[in-house]
């Protein structure tokens, strides 16, 4: 009898250690290490970061898509409310394309050739003029400092926008202007300002050369419609 | 042989339900187990022995585990292998326990015999 009892209670031991001994062998089975150098690690942080960021960007889009075909279903028997869902939408992207004229906060700058008194008739004169590759330049800054609207001299800067170097004066959207240069973003006015006055900034660079520039934060930037049309004679949409 | 059934089946039932532990428990865990190895050695000792006592055991088996595990993890926050005195201590008294068990059961067969 007291056998048996010692045998039962081994019995049931024993079957205790095989869950174990199975559980750790099923994951030193699934587990496998790579060594990484610093460099590498950072890269893969790097990569797991940006990973997430897009993880949660994708899953704010399709909360707001749900969002949105709830609002469909819901009104589904109503018409007019989808109408006015549409209307907002095409609103919003006209808004974005530069089709409608928009205000916010922002940034206003102002570029100037240098004042007349230190132009000295030698090569170096070049730099104290605005050049198109410098508004290309300062344009390219502002978007990257997340600008969501831009207008030079009251002219919207859209996709098909040109800078085009024209004598004296510039081509901008088919019209030509002459300095001085205001150009406005609508943005976060801050993040705007403090980027376009970065030391590595191309704004720092103009500085340097002498020219008039000026930076201001603004409450209410207005910035008109874009006053071209897009021409439509050639593209299609893809067919898949 | 009751013992070696048991471990199979275990075996077979862990792998059958996959249940999987957290990666960080991983290395306390083996410490555990063989913990549990030396009380089950134990037992089969003290049942060839005839003086197994079940709660003797189930404490031993449950206590040393959980001391052992306990150990490990404290090694691992202090920076001093603790582990391996739990390892030295089960593995050497596995043996001993082994080499009882032999000793009883070979007696046994040359006295049947």
């Amino acid at each position: 009898m007291k056998n048996n009892e010692a045998n039962i209670f081994v019995f049931a031991a024993c079957i205790i250690i095989g869950v174990l001994i199975s559980m750790n062998i099923s994951i030193s089975a699934k587990s496998s290490y790579t060594y990484l150098s610093s460099e590498q690690y950072q890269d893969a942080y790097t990569y797991k970061t940006r990973l997430q960021n897009e993880i949660s960007a994708l899953r704010n889009q399709y909360y707001e898509y749900e969002e949105k075909l709830n609002k469909y279903q819901q009104y589904d028997q109503d018409g007019e409310a989808v109408k006015d869902e549409i209307n907002s939408e095409i609103a919003e992207n006209n808004m974005i394309l530069g089709r409608v004229a928009v205000e916010g906060e922002g940034v206003v700058i102002a570029l100037n050739d240098a004042d007349s008194s230190l132009f000295t008739n030698t090569f170096e004169d070049q730099f104290r003029l605005v050049h198109n590759t410098d508004i290309i330049q300062v344009l390219n800054d502002l978007k990257n400092g997340g600008a969501e609207a831009i207008s030079i001299n009251g002219l919207r800067i859209v996709g098909s926008s040109e800078v085009y170097c024209s004598g004296p004066f510039l081509q901008v959207n088919d019209v030509k202007i002459a300095a001085p240069f205001t150009i406005k973003a609508i943005g976060n006015r801050q993040v705007l300002y403090d980027y376009m006055m970065s030391d590595e900034n191309y704004l720092k660079s103009l500085m340097l050369r002498k020219l008039n520039v000026n930076i201001s934060k603004s409450e209410t930037v207005e910035i008109p419609a874009v006053n071209v049309a897009e021409a439509t004679d050639f593209i299609k949409k893809q067919e898949k | 042989m009751v013992g070696l059934m048991g471990l199979i089946i275990g075996i077979i039932l862990g792998v059958i339900f996959n249940v999987n532990i957290p990666d960080q428990f991983s290395p306390y865990m083996s410490v555990a187990i063989l913990a549990c190895l030396d009380s089950v050695f134990g037992a089969v000792r003290a049942s060839l022995s005839k003086n197994f006592q079940p709660d003797i055991f189930i404490s031993g088996f449950f206590g040393n585990a959980l001391l052992a595990a306990a150990l490990a993890y404290l090694g691992d926050k202090l920076g001093v292998p603790i582990y391996l005195a739990a390892v030295i201590v089960f593995g050497g008294r596995l043996f001993d326990n082994f080499a009882i068990v032999r000793r009883l059961l070979l007696e046994k067969i040359k006295s049947r015999g």
